[in-house]
């Protein structure tokens, strides 16, 4: 008996020791990642780190000088180009490994080989879009560059350094989470990073839903409700600027969350040199999309962020120069419908022909155990991404008895080295070395601004932009016929651009990128006009400009669609059919239009614009069951302020037919009851800082890692565009002078440890609209008050 | 006797075996050769590992003022850091206890002197 008892207890004693150390499913191994001495809580920071720190490592050709600052902001000094990058390699995977690893994984499609096969959809979806064999061409062409080559190779072998000094108890705490490993670093890395960024700033899939609209209402009302060209726009490149001449008139112009920058003259500025301003609006994560960081060596010093796995500067400035970017929202992907001659995929019609597609399997390992293949057809035009078997178009109605897919062509897929764009703009000196830098640039398009001390200021459209028929690429194209095809590219000398305005200024905030005279047409997924145009008023009656008066315009609420439709709503409504309303249009009536945290007009404005906005839409766009876009805001705002009798208006449903009185009335009243019934009678509650909640999640979907917060300003097509999870993902402005001077905050913090004190210590700021003064060094020995620590790569 | 060998022995192999279960082949040897019945071999190795991560823990969570202890409370549902470090600690406090047990049994079932 006592030898059953205690057979039993060691058996189970085992079991147990067996279950807390293994990974079941998603769960992590208990044991383990609860170990004091070497699971997460060796991820606990000590939150004063001071001193220096020596680490040994195998490649730097000399020692190199790492200065933390109090932000947890590398300042690195080195003594040549190869140590910099190494270091830039080095201090980015001390601070964000698994953010690294996860955007490879998740741009070669290979997130399955961690989280099994919950992660296989998207895997799949994510090699169709053929983003691994872009990032194999932009190597080839980046290798050749000794610039870039030099510069991927150094931080790569920067990082690799950083993963061999680490222990399963130094790993990241994630790695212990999901019971893995770091994988080793190389060039390829940097550049699926790079078509990452580039396929997160390409638009959406509009051609699809812009197809079945035309389906349902015919060509000319879908062009109707979804134009991109109203005439009064203001374009990013003024249409006073001279344009490029073509002689082969080629294809005439007629023509979505977003960004600024801007950059003022010094004639316009306090201190008589230009300044710079950007804030790209992204989806925003925790850890943050950037990294900030100082690179210094005897031949330059860059100061900005840079995109954790990808070597050099992307937005920021030296001693020179300053430059940002927002995406130009250019449309660089177009769709093509498919034939297929058989189920086997082998061959699709082509100018009446069936030509052979080529085709590769694919093997995905999935976590733990298991194995599966997808089969990736090529065609003329590109990857077909959604098919008959697995993946057609899910809201694109498939036609009868055809195999049929949607190929993709892509910018992203052409040869480049985008990389050396950001290679040159870190050691530009003039605007010659900036017009020379982004003629590199391919995909998606960007408009990068610039300022230098050389006093000019400038702004470029700078990118690929293929060469299409009028109205080419709006809806699904024809994949049969070559006349379909894109038809070349717009010469680089011939993108958008504008260079020291006689207006003082230069800005962008995705908006249509041209006006009429341009002679190309380029279309895009273009974002409202209303962030532009107050930029642009406020921005031209600011003289002195100073980087307060800059912070506070990327600070701004001015809603220009409130201003725009509020006059012509509160002149239509009937006050007296609204039960309880008398104070709200009080209120309304007194608004300034400002999405501030303390209004309550802006709250029961955003629940009007709302319920408004659905009552319009909603009957005809739900009627066709069928996945359409409905017209945007613009559309919207031109029906209730130029077009109130259009008969989108009335309500199909209803034998009457609704004037815009009546439907502003009813909408008024949902959007009270609504109200009351979330936040009870007027009052704090209604604040729109109360009711505006935003939360910035974990990149990984561990939601205790993210943050949710409220109590701050800004709305959607306001300048600070702050959307539930969309807003400025890096807030910089710099004044250039004899001494730059740079600003700058992130949503977040350096740190992707969710165990650091430097994971979100500047959000509260962020929150705020403060920037922080950002510590250029020119010594490293400057500012020795500001350094928290320093770390010593040594050889 | 028992408590204080497991409770110094088991910080030390924490901190010097890469593995979290190191403190129970020391509760089950010590369990074996210096328990002296059921209910105190338990509790002796319980309290010894309950204590020792307590310990272990607070040391790494107090200079990180439980930013990080909170957020992991978090990822288990927990609403506070303090409840992560108790669960943790009287989780493997069980299986220390459970482990010093089993030693004491086998002594028993092998009838190794004294018994």
């Amino acid at each position: 008996m006592r030898v059953l008892k205690a057979t039993v207890s060691i058996v189970l004693l085992c079991l147990v020791v067996w279950i807390f150390n293994t990974r079941i499913g998603l769960m992590p191994p208990i044991g383990k990642v609860l170990d004091p001495g070497h699971g997460i809580w060796k991820n606990a920071d000590p939150l004063n780190t001071s001193g220096t720190m020596n680490i040994t490592t195998a490649r730097p050709r000399s020692d190199i000088l790492v200065n933390y600052d109090k932000d947890g902001i590398p300042h690195i000094f080195a003594d040549d180009e190869f140590d910099l990058y190494y270091a830039q390699g080095f201090v980015t995977a001390r601070d964000r490994l698994w953010q690294m690893e996860m955007q490879v994984r998740l741009a070669a499609g290979r997130l399955s080989e961690v989280f099994g096969r919950r992660s296989l959809g998207r895997d799949i979806f994510y090699r169709r879009l053929g983003l691994a064999s872009a990032a194999e061409i932009a190597l080839d062409s980046a290798m050749k560059d000794p610039g870039t080559r030099i510069a991927l190779e150094a931080y790569s072998a920067g990082v690799n350094a950083y993963i061999h000094q680490l222990d399963p108890s130094s790993c990241p705490i994630e790695y212990k989470l999901f019971d893995c490993r770091p994988q080793e670093w190389n060039p390829l890395s940097s550049l699926l990073t790079l078509k990452l960024v580039g396929e997160t700033l390409t638009g959406g899939e509009s051609e699809f839903n812009m197809s079945n609209a035309r389906m349902c209402f015919g060509r000319e009302v879908a062009n109707e409700l979804f134009d991109q060209a109203f005439q009064d726009d203001e374009p990013v490149i003024p249409t006073s600027v001279s344009l490029p001449r073509v002689t082969n008139s080629g294809p005439a112009r007629t023509e979505t969350p977003g960004s600024n920058n801007w950059a003022v003259s010094g004639s316009r500025s306090a201190n008589g040199f230009p300044l710079l301003a950007n804030d790209p609006h992204l989806k925003l994560t925790l850890p943050s999309i950037w990294y900030q960081l100082q690179m210094q060596s005897p031949h330059m010093s860059v100061y900005g962020v840079s995109v954790p796995g990808i070597p050099c500067v992307v937005i920021g400035f030296n001693r020179d120069v300053a430059w940002g970017m927002t995406n130009a929202a250019a449309d660089v992907a177009d769709w093509y419908h498919i034939e297929f001659r058989d189920s086997s995929m082998k061959e699709y019609r082509y100018n009446g022909k069936w030509e052979p597609a080529m085709c590769r399997i694919e093997r995905y390992q999935l976590a733990n155990s298991g194995v599966a293949y997808d089969t990736i057809v090529y065609t003329r035009q590109g990857p077909v991404v959604y098919d008959s078997r697995t993946h057609v178009k899910r809201d694109y109605p498939r036609q009868k008895g055809m195999t049929e897919g949607f190929a993709l062509r892509w910018t992203i897929h052409e040869k480049s080295n985008d990389l050396k764009t950001f290679y040159l703009l870190n050691k530009a000196k003039s605007m010659d070395d900036y017009r020379k830098a982004l003629t590199y640039f391919s995909c998606p398009a960007q408009n990068f601004v610039y300022a230098g001390r050389d006093k000019n200021i400038a702004m470029v459209s700078s990118g690929r932009f293929p060469l299409r028929n009028q109205g080419q690429g709006e809806f699904i194209l024809d994949g049969s016929l070559s006349g379909d095809e894109w038809k070349g590219w717009i010469p680089m000398d011939h993108v958008p651009w504008v260079e020291n305005p006689a207006r003082g200024f230069v800005s962008s905030a995705n908006q249509v990128l041209t006006g009429p005279e341009y002679p190309y047409y380029i279309p895009g997924h273009f974002s409202l006009p209303y962030r532009a145009q107050r930029i642009n008023d406020r921005l031209s009656t600011m003289c002195p400009a100073s980087v307060d008066s800059l912070r506070l315009l990327q600070n701004d609420s001015y809603s220009g669609i409130a201003a725009a439709t509020l006059p012509s709503l509160l002149s239509r409504l009937h006050p007296e059919r609204i039960r309880n309303g008398e104070e709200m249009v009080r209120s309304l009536k007194e608004w300034d239009y400002t999405f501030e945290k303390n209004s309550t007009a802006a709250t029961v404005f955003a629940t009007w614009w709302s319920e408004l906005y659905t009552a319009i839409w909603k009957d005809e766009m739900e009627s066709k069951h069928m996945a359409l876009t409905w017209p945007d805001y613009r559309k919207t705002v031109y029906l209730v302020v130029n077009d109130t009798n259009s008969h989108w208006i009335d309500n199909i449903n209803t034998p009457g037919k609704e004037t815009l009185g009546d439907i502003a009335d009813a909408s008024f009243q949902k959007a009270l009851y609504e109200l009351r019934r979330k936040y009870g009678p007027l009052g704090d509650s209604w604040k729109w800082g109360n009711t505006h909640v935003c939360s910035i999640p974990y990149i990984a979907g561990i939601p205790s890692f993210g943050i949710g917060f409220a109590g701050v300003s800004g709305a959607p097509n306001t300048i600070n565009a702050l959307s539930d999870q969309f807003g400025p993902s890096w807030r910089m402005v710099v004044e250039l002078g004899p001494t730059v001077k740079g600003y700058g905050i992130l949503p977040g913090g350096q740190s992707g440890n969710p165990g650091s004190y430097y994971y979100d210590n500047l959000l509260r700021n962020w929150q705020e609209g403060a920037l922080h003064e950002l510590l250029f060094l020119h010594t490293e020995n400057d500012a020795k008050d500001h350094i928290q620590y320093t770390l010593i790569l040594k050889k | 006797m028992l408590f204080f060998i497991v409770f110094i022995l088991g910080i030390a192999s924490d901190l010097l075996i890469p593995a979290w279960w190191s403190f129970v082949p020391i509760a089950f040897v010590s369990g074996f050769f210096w328990g002296r019945g059921s209910l105190q071999s338990f509790l002796a190795g319980f309290l010894a590992v309950t204590l020792g991560w307590t310990f272990l823990i607070l040391i790494r969570s107090v200079p990180n003022h439980h930013i990080l202890a909170e957020r992991a409370a978090h990822f288990f549902f927990m609403p506070h850091w303090a409840f992560l470090i108790l669960a943790t600690s009287l989780l493997m406090g069980i299986i220390a206890g459970f482990s010093s047990f089993s030693g004491y049994l086998l002594r028993k079932a092998v009838k190794w002197k004294n018994i």
